[in-house]
């Protein structure tokens, strides 16, 4: 076992820090979404988690929802009904993308849940949203007070923000290390880290992850003539897959997934008052979600111009789009992404559905990797 | 000095020898259970037809869905089958741009730029439409040889419109077809379609430039290349084997390697 998966992935598999707080008796809530407001959450001493599906055989979740959604509510869905997630005292979601709305309905019917919120993201970005989406905070804030009787201070929300900006900064300086001209970590090893980050306090894992950067700036890179890309797409919590696209000879150099670069591209102004902060902070992040963006900027464009950022940083010959067949978003953005982005750059389309089938995978990405190296 | 290239497929292995210039031999056999032992032997056979020494076959390549099952005991090489065919299919037409191959179980298209490379692919999902597979399974619903299908097709005069693309659905909208006395011709040509128009929606996807060239064991079908040129538009042209333009691609492949290898030595 290596130190990523002791030091990390094991809070993720095994849970182990979730039930630590649920013995010492804290609340768990969890989301669906990077877009979440969890600095609100976790400013009310309740832990703010992200609810993964880790079952790939669907046994319960057809019943309830039709087989084409997209993998990720299946996932997440199945694993509710089957259990995994009792520790949950409630889940909060957000109007980020088609899915994450309904899923609210059904987790809190199907599922059950002590506490359910559905947080209401405006479409255009602009000075009125971020005023509309301070308010929509604020409410959400006073839903958690009344709902666990506390009191959420203006200072537990400046150390909330403060703890969550440290926890996007180490992030940040992680994926620099992976994007490096000579990579120090993976990206499955980078997946591991994440979901240990979306499992477990901020600050607990502020600490923890400071202390494995400083190890890991001392360490060597990865010794390796590999093609650098860039992967696009939504929700990826698979670390498999990941692992099966570097096997053939791909470092991942950077991402714009939501288990990724998009839950930390952004920081929150302290300077603000703290609802307001949050407000402008959240929205400022680009393109960490399908259905808003800048007023007068469409937000396929305001998405590819992220990816172009995020590709001439890395400097990556090529992008892997992973594609979910059952998200209806995707599949309207997909076809101009694909063209838009392969007038300057490589692109190969994956097509994601559970239980992976490695060997088709395989095939694909090492063509992929033969056109480019030529 | 001679070159190998071998293309172990779902349904069908394929082994290619050539020297310096072109091809010296080839061969093909069903993939079957055992890939060692047929791999061995087909490769035997294609240098005994040759009548070379085994010796002199400098590098053996790999490619297919069973790559990774030769280079463990047989290949120096694996190169993947979408790299092989662009590789095979321009040996044969220089001014290939676009390469359609159906295989036993996925169907691809290909987008070459001007010096042949690989410019973009698409492949089909986990699902056996638009495969040869598919044909099988309908040639045995309608009691006729996979190998008719081409020639019977091209006799219909009502073309039946097959809705369905899932292979197990399409089979129980033939066997309703047959039940209201449709014309097997026609129902042939319909499946066709059906398939044509599946997979040039792959094709589609890279982008389709002349010359567009059809590869794989269901170019052999003459009613399927028909009903593909009337879906895109394009003239198709066909190699003499088009089983084999993997396996050719593989043997160039090899071809390349070893000469690189050895310049790099002197």
């Amino acid at each position: 076992m290596n130190e990523v998966d002791e030091k990390f992935y094991e809070t993720y598999g095994k849970k182990t820090k979730i039930r630590e707080y649920q013995g010492s008796g804290k609340k768990i809530l969890g989301s669906f979404c990077s877009y979440t407001p969890e600095e609100i959450i976790h400013a009310a001493g309740l832990v703010p988690i992200r609810i993964f599906g880790e079952r790939t055989d669907m046994e319960e979740v057809n019943t309830h929802v039709s087989s084409w959604i997209c993998y990720y509510a299946r996932r997440c869905l199945e694993d509710g009904l089957q259990g995994d997630y009792e520790f949950l005292d409630g889940i909060v979601s957000v109007t980020s993308d088609d899915t994450n709305m309904p899923m609210y309905s059904i987790w809190k019917k199907e599922v059950g849940a002590n506490y359910a919120y559905l947080v209401q993201l405006p479409f255009a970005i602009n000075e009125t949203a971020i005023k509309f989406y301070t308010k929509i905070l604020k409410k959400f804030k006073r839903s958690l007070e009344e709902f666990y009787s506390v009191k959420i201070t203006d200072q537990r929300l400046k150390d909330s923000i403060k703890t969550y900006n440290r926890s996007r900064a180490l992030l940040r300086e992680l994926y620099d290390l992976r994007m490096s001209m000579s990579p120090k970590i993976s990206a499955s090893d980078t997946l591991k880290i994440m979901l240990a980050s979306y499992s477990m306090l901020k600050e607990e894992f502020n600490d923890l992850l400071e202390g494995y950067i400083a190890d890991l700036k001392e360490s060597e890179p990865l010794n390796d003539e590999k093609i650098r890309v860039h992967v696009s797409g939504t929700v990826l919590h698979d670390v498999e897959l990941l692992e099966i696209i570097e096997g053939c000879g791909v470092d991942i150099v950077s991402d714009d997934l939501c288990t990724g670069s998009r839950y930390f591209s952004f920081n929150v102004d302290e300077t603000y008052e703290p609802i307001e902060a949050l407000s402008r902070g959240y929205l400022s992040s680009k393109t960490t979600c399908m259905t808003c963006s800048r007023q007068g900027v469409y937000p396929l464009d305001e998405r590819l111009s992220y990816i172009r950022d995020q590709v001439k940083a890395s400097g990556a010959d090529g992008v892997i789009i992973l594609g979910d067949k059952g998200c209806d978003l995707c599949a309207y953005g997909l076809p101009t992404m694909r063209k838009e982005l392969g007038k300057d750059i490589p692109i190969l389309y994956l097509d994601v559905d559970f239980p992976l089938a490695a060997e088709q995978y395989k095939t694909r990405v090492e063509a992929f990797v033969e056109s480019i190296k030529g | 000095m001679y070159f190998c290239g071998i293309d172990i497929g779902s349904l069908t292995t394929k082994v290619v020898i050539i020297d310096e210039e072109d091809i010296v031999g080839y061969r093909f056999t069903k993939s079957g259970i055992n890939p060692r032992g047929i791999i061995l032997n087909l490769y035997e056979d294609t240098i005994r037809d040759c009548g070379i020494d085994k010796r002199d076959v400098r590098f053996i390549t790999a490619t297919g869905y069973g790559r990774n099952v030769a280079t463990a005991f047989f290949a120096d090489e694996k190169v993947t089958e979408i790299t092989c065919h662009a590789k095979g299919v321009r040996k044969i037409f220089p001014d290939c741009h676009t390469v359609i191959d159906i295989g036993g179980q996925d169907s691809k298209a290909m987008r070459l730029d001007e010096n042949g490379r690989v410019r973009s692919f698409a492949m089909n999902d986990k699902c056996a439409a638009g495969s040869g597979r598919f044909l099988e399974v309908m040639a045995n619903a309608l009691g006729i040889n996979i190998e008719d299908m081409g020639s019977l097709s091209l006799k219909s005069k009502n073309r039946v419109a097959i809705s369905s693309t899932c292979t197990v659905f399409a089979e129980s909208e033939v066997v309703s077809l047959i039940a209201a006395e449709k014309d097997k011709e026609d129902i042939i040509a319909g499946l066709h379609d059906a398939i044509a128009t599946r997979v040039s929606g792959l094709a589609k996807n890279v982008g389709i430039e002349d010359e567009v060239v059809m590869t794989g064991g269901v170019a052999k079908n003459v009613g399927m290349v028909r009903s593909f040129e009337r879906k895109i538009g394009h003239t198709i042209y066909i190699p003499p084997e088009p089983l084999i333009t993997g396996a050719l691609g593989a043997a160039l492949i090899s071809r390349e390697k070893f000469l690189d290898r050895k310049s790099r030595e002197l």
